[in-house]
């Protein structure tokens, strides 16, 4: 055994799976063979649980559910996590690695996915990772509302978070539901070993966990994967095609920040071959950060090469579950940004446009369009605050679109939804945004400002560095 | 022929550092002969997070002390404090031996030994152990020795914190090449400066509010009965203010010490004023209701922390008033607030009328505090030492 397999042993990685789905991608997971990760299933339903051979289950609910799931009831869902919140919490304590595997848009999942995040964010787990199935449009709006929102939710708390939409995992097969639903968690569950892979030290060259700890540090980046193949003599080229046009990326090669690439690869492998592999990996996504890449290699392979990326998108820009932003929209963005810096100012700025024919030309049309694209783009009635932080700064100024009191209140229920134990504090995020009326410097997520790089401060359960009047709700009027 | 010896008291506060220097004669006199001061940018919530600018900045606070003096400093009280320091209290007992049943020297030594000797986990150390009294049979008194009884109980307030930021503060000090000769929590330096006997004997609560924590301890019967930290502070004012008023952070600390109040009448609460006052782009008019409701929230929160832990004396008379200290506690309103919430008079701290005018400030509450604490153990082993010089020479002859 290798020193780093005996490390990657010590790692304690744990893979959770979610749900009735989440359970199903375990099981494909295990069917790949033994993995260096503890295997953890998660449901309210036991029948499930007990079908899937998990040696680790962790059943909710009992009573409340009748052990029979929550069918798709996600208060019923939350009643059960809440009630075994301290299992749970074993299920991610002390881990430095957790996987989370759920399809979103049920009840269970969407409720406990979620849950398990902020609880290993809290505990201070190294990495997150979540992977999400998100619901078919045609399974209705509230289901793809919720998903939305508990992956916008689990989004913050996770270092790597990747939906996949299942409407695009299996609008291009012409095969049956049932190899459908198995392709999409053959995906996940492949997506899952890949990373795994790469951290195992099997490889020729290895990335290591710190490695991709560094890369993914931050919570609550875009994150991406994709992956493809190639055979035969153009092996290299077939599999950097086929990651380009990988379903995952929803046909949007996204600008990434930083990069982790695993190549698997037969024997016969030429090492000027995979260095060209990489380099065309590194250009098709545009990398210009911190680029780690793994080489293994499989002896069953031949001329075969699969290609993994998985990495974080350069600026935050739509969830992929999202139709894709257009192109000129960041720029706009950007003008708006820079007025946005004091209400007041606007006229002036617009004054200044207007003496500049062209650069009249360029703001306002983008501008209309900014103010009625973003309802009008959203099928979901209801957006979700988490995403209101994201592009609250960018959008212009305009009192009359921003729907603060109509929208402001469900939002905040929502948002409480998947919260527990600090559900004050999370609420009163909202108020910011609500009377915002000056320079935005805070991120809402960074609510703790000055003492963001010491240690949480808890007393009684609350972060004592959070503004007292924040968690007491209480409302300034400036 | 007098005794001299030239001690610097050192506090590494969040705000800032502060080196008193002090010469003390035959442990009983002590001359301020200089000070030195520093920025502090390496520590947070009282808490040492960079021990390399720490050090720097506290080298410069006493070579700045030292060069004002021309003294140099051998030796350092340090003043520690951070949110990692808690306490527990813990009873040791032991049975009184003498067949008259009469509590004798040894007993009492049993029973103290017994409550020191409790084992922290790993990573921990005390601070202090501090005797707060003794019971006889379960009857409280403060001097045990020539009662009768069969038990004698030891109680005491363990003082202990994290043995890296212990070790930190002492390695920022001996990074320089300096001893640190006592390590005292600040808030009994505070309490040490700010209070006299007849107070500590009534039963009084020090609140020394500085920037990053507020430390606090219990006197009562002349001894410290409770002593702990509770980790909010002035830095936490500011910090909630920037949010609240939404200004930088340079400007909301600017606000809090020229217009900030914890409690303020109804005719202020429509008081507007400029954020700036250069009326230019960004200024705008704040209402000093915000700025009040900003900070009573945050005030609140704290005094109530305060009570939670002090329950063992609030309702039983033990406490008769409060002190406040402190950078913080120069906070227009914060002595009212303080009472309206724990219930107890309460007022800024009173110097001694030997302190010289000029430092008559809460913020060098601590390192006086420090100062006098020194002289106190020094004149503790001036008078062992002579003692044992008498018995010395006794022997010699």
């Amino acid at each position: 055994m290798n020193p780093q397999s005996q490390q990657s042993q010590k790692l304690k990685i744990r893979i959770v799976g979610v749900g009735n789905a989440g359970v199903e991608m375990l099981k494909k997971i295990c069917a790949h063979g033994p993995i260096d990760a503890t295997i953890v299933a998660v449901d309210t339903d036991l029948s499930a649980l007990s079908k899937s051979g998990v040696k680790h289950a962790l059943a909710l609910g009992g009573e409340i559910t009748d052990n029979m799931g929550c069918g798709g009831d996600p208060t019923l869902a939350k009643e059960a996590a809440l009630a075994n919140l301290a299992s749970l919490r074993a299920v991610v304590n002390n881990a430095d690695m957790i996987v989370i595997l759920t399809a979103l848009g049920g009840g269970t999942g969407s409720v406990v996915a979620p849950i398990l995040s902020k609880l290993a964010f809290e505990g201070g787990v190294k990495c997150i990772a979540n992977f999400c199935i998100l619901p078919l449009q045609l399974e209705g709006a509230e289901r793809v509302s919720l998903a939305d929102k508990a992956f916008k939710y689990l989004h913050k708390r996770s270092n790597i978070a990747i939906s996949m939409p299942n409407d695009i995992i299996m609008s291009r097969t012409g095969k049956s539901l049932k190899e459908a639903y198995d392709e999409a968690n053959e995906c996940v569950a492949n997506a899952v070993l890949a990373i795994l892979n790469m951290i195992s030290g099997r490889g020729i060259i290895n990335t290591d966990f710190p490695t991709l700890r560094k890369i993914f540090a931050a919570h609550g980046a875009n994150s991406f994967f994709a992956s493809g193949q190639g055979f035969g003599e153009n092996a290299a080229e077939e599999a950097v095609e086929k990651l380009k046009k990988c379903p995952l990326l929803s046909d949007n090669i996204p600008s990434a920040k930083n990069l982790l690439i695993n190549i698997v690869c037969g024997e016969n492998m030429e090492m000027n071959k995979t260095r060209a592999l990489l380099e065309l990996a590194k250009q098709c996504f545009n990398a210009n950060g911190r680029v780690g890449y793994g080489i293994e290699i499989n002896p069953d392979f031949d001329s075969k090469i699969e290609i993994t990326a998985i990495g974080t998108e350069e600026a935050p820009s739509q969830l992929s579950s999202e139709p894709a932003i257009q192109p000129e929209a960041a720029p706009v963005r950007r003008e708006t940004e820079q007025i946005m810096s004091n209400e007041n100012s606007l006229p002036q700025a617009q004054n200044i446009s207007e003496s500049i024919p062209q650069d009249e030309i360029q703001l306002k049309p983008p501008h209309k369009r900014i103010s009625t694209k973003i309802p009008e783009d959203n099928p979901v009635p209801v957006k979700n605050p988490d995403e209101a932080a994201v592009f609250e700064p960018l959008k212009p100024p305009q009192p009359a679109p921003r729907p603060v009191t109509e929208e402001e209140e469900p939002q905040r229920k929502r948002r409480g939804f998947f919260g527990f134990g600090r559900k004050k504090s999370e609420q009163t995020q909202e108020q910011p945004v609500a009377t915002q009326s000056e320079f935005k410097f805070v991120e809402k997520s960074q609510q703790r400002g000055f003492f963001e790089d010491t240690p949480p401060n808890i007393r009684n359960g609350e972060d004592l560095d959070v503004p007292t009047f924040m968690r007491r709700n209480i409302k300034i009027n400036l | 022929m007098s005794d001299s010896k030239t001690i610097a008291a050192l506090e590494i506060g969040t705000g800032k550092m502060q080196v008193f220097i002090g010469e003390i004669i035959d442990g009983k006199t002590l001359n301020f002969i200089g000070s030195g001061q520093a920025t502090t940018e390496g520590v947070k919530k009282a808490d040492i997070i960079d021990v390399r600018r720490a050090a720097a900045q506290a080298q410069a606070a006493i070579v700045m002390a030292e060069r004002s003096t021309g003294a140099s400093i051998k030796s350092v009280c340090l003043g520690i404090s951070g949110t990692h320091i808690k306490g527990f209290r813990n009873i040791g007992s032991a049975s009184v031996s003498g067949a008259d049943a009469v509590v004798r020297e040894e007993d009492v030594e049993r029973a103290k030994d017994d409550a020191r000797s409790k084992i922290l986990t790993e990573g921990k150390s005390y601070i202090h152990r501090i005797c707060c009294g003794y019971y006889v049979d379960d009857v409280f008194t403060s001097s045990p020795l020539g009662k009768t009884g069969s038990r004698i109980d030891a109680e005491y307030w363990m003082l202990y914190g994290d043995s890296d930021k212990i070790a930190d503060a002492i390695h920022v000090v001996q990074s320089f090449g300096l001893e640190v000769e006592y390590l005292v929590f600040s808030a009994l330096a505070s309490a040490i400066a700010v209070t006299n006997a007849e107070q500590k004997n009534n039963g009084v609560l020090v609140v020394d509010i500085g920037c990053g924590t507020s430390d606090y301890v219990l006197y009562k019967y002349g001894r410290p009965m409770q002593a702990g930290v509770i980790p909010i502070g002035g830095d936490h004012i500011t910090n909630d203010l920037s949010y609240g008023i939404r200004l930088s952070r340079a400007n909301s600390e600017r606000i809090k010490r020229h217009c900030g109040k914890a409690t303020i009448t109804e005719d202020e609460r429509s008081e507007k004023f400029w954020s700036f006052g250069d009326k230019q782009i960004g200024d705008k008019k704040i209402s000093m209701d915000a700025i009040n409701k900003v900070i009573r929230a945050r005030l609140e929160e704290l005094f109530l922390l305060l009570r939670d832990e002090l329950t063992d004396f609030i309702g039983n008379d033990s406490i008769k008033e409060v002190v406040l200290t402190g950078g913080s506690s120069n906070l227009s309103g914060i002595c009212e607030l303080a009472s309206a919430v724990l219930g107890f008079p309460c007022s800024q701290g009173k110097f001694d009328s030997s302190v010289r005018p000029n430092l008559r400030h809460q913020e060098f509450a601590t390192a006086l505090g420090l100062l006098e604490y020194a002289r106190e153990q020094e004149s503790n082993k001036q008078s062992s030492a002579s003692i044992f010089d008498t018995f010395a020479k006794i022997f010699k002859r």
